[in-house]
């Protein structure tokens, strides 16, 4: 007689064989005595995992747990926050740029203020392939320029990670 | 459902603080989706319900008490971040289960397994009430634990999520990132050797 082998046992116990499998299994195990043996023992182990026992818990971790979702959420505020004002620095400067610069392109400065989006992409794709035009800007403008950003940047900074890092301190 | 028309009745204000305070039994989906509204105390009662069963799940792989707290905190905020991946047609249970089991793995792979679990502390109530026969299987239960931690990582963690989590081969092949076939050759030799080592 050919007997089961381990991995059909292991099969049966985790009720992964099909309905003739299975029927075909217990019918060998029925007539077979070292088989029978075989999960009995096998299912053993099953039933001495089955009857394991909890430690209880140390102590609760919901306090922990919790103080950490809110840092994370509090960071997570902090990074939208961040991307807002980055946004907003970034269309400031162009919105900057291209007040410098309008006065100085000539005819497309004239013809900007006019154009639909439609053109704006066609000028767009063409200074994209032809290169910008690089107007002239005096340097202590360009020194006022950075210096507003610098100042946009730290002052937008500080109230941003200021917070956080006084959130921190409290902790601490 | 009773519960469900109380809350309707508070508006859709009313936290899962309040809804608890009231008696009301939220499930683990529904305080889920609370969660991902912004109700943190409903995330707070995810945590109180399931912490137990992952601080022990960890414990189990991990075999120290410490690891273990360090582990299930991490699961759960982990579980907070990709709760938007959350099937709520399904149980949380073995999700956040399947979250710990994975992070109990990357650690043991860091770090050499510990030898043995820590002697415990405290009697079950059983103990205390038939000393003989908790003895015995408290012996056993030992063994069984010391036998566990002599299994390799994926061994460990296959056990677990089959037998104490009750994961069908194809879950564990999934929430490990392994074959089904791997998971079935895995669940062979980790018993194999549980039963030898119990037995010896």
């Amino acid at each position: 007689m050919n007997h089961l082998d381990r991995d059909t046992l292991n099969l049966y116990l985790d009720a992964q064989l099909s309905d003739s499998e299975r029927a075909a299994v217990e019918q060998h195990l029925a007539d077979c005595n070292a088989c029978r043996a075989e999960m009995s023992a096998a299912r053993e182990l099953f039933t001495a995992l089955a009857q394991w026992q909890d430690k209880p818990l140390p102590r609760d971790l919901t306090a922990s747990v919790m103080a950490r979702v809110a840092e994370e959420r509090s960071g997570a505020r902090t990074t939208r926050r961040l991307a807002l004002v980055l946004g907003a620095q970034a269309l400031v400067a162009f919105g900057v740029a291209l007040w410098l610069a309008l006065p100085r392109l000539g005819y497309l400065g004239e013809l900007v203020p006019q154009m639909e989006l439609g053109t704006w992409l066609a000028v767009g794709r063409t200074l994209l392939q032809v290169g910008l035009p690089i107007p002239y800007v005096p340097p202590t403008q360009v020194a006022a320029v950075l210096l507003v950003l610098v100042l946009l940047w730290l002052v937008s900074n500080h109230l941003l990670l200021g917070k956080r890092d006084a959130r921190k301190q409290e902790r601490v | 459902m009773a519960w469900s028309l109380a809350l309707a009745w508070h508006g859709p204000l009313a936290g899962a603080r309040a809804a608890l305070g009231r008696g009301v039994k939220l499930d683990d989906a529904e305080l889920a989706a609370r969660t991902l509204n912004g109700d943190s105390d409903a995330y707070g009662e995810l945590v109180r319900r399931h912490q137990k069963g992952v601080y022990n799940a960890a414990y189990r792989l991990v075999g120290n008490k410490q690891d273990a707290l360090d582990l299930a905190q991490e699961a759960f905020l982990r579980a907070y971040k990709a709760l938007a991946t959350y099937d709520p047609a399904r149980p949380f249970a073995p999700w956040i289960h399947t979250i710990v089991t994975n992070l109990a793995l990357n650690l043991l792979r860091q770090r050499r397994p510990h030898a043995s679990l820590e002697d415990d502390e405290t009697l079950a109530a059983d103990e205390r009430a038939q000393p003989e026969r908790a003895l015995a299987s408290r012996e056993r239960q030992d063994a069984l634990r010391r036998a566990l931690l002599k299994l390799p990582p994926r061994q460990r963690a296959v056990i677990e999520l089959r037998h104490f989590q009750d994961l069908s081969y194809d879950e564990i092949a999934q929430a490990l990132g392994i074959s089904v076939s791997d998971v079935k050759s895995e669940l062979y030799r980790g018993r194999q050797r549980l039963r030898e080592w119990v037995e010896r």
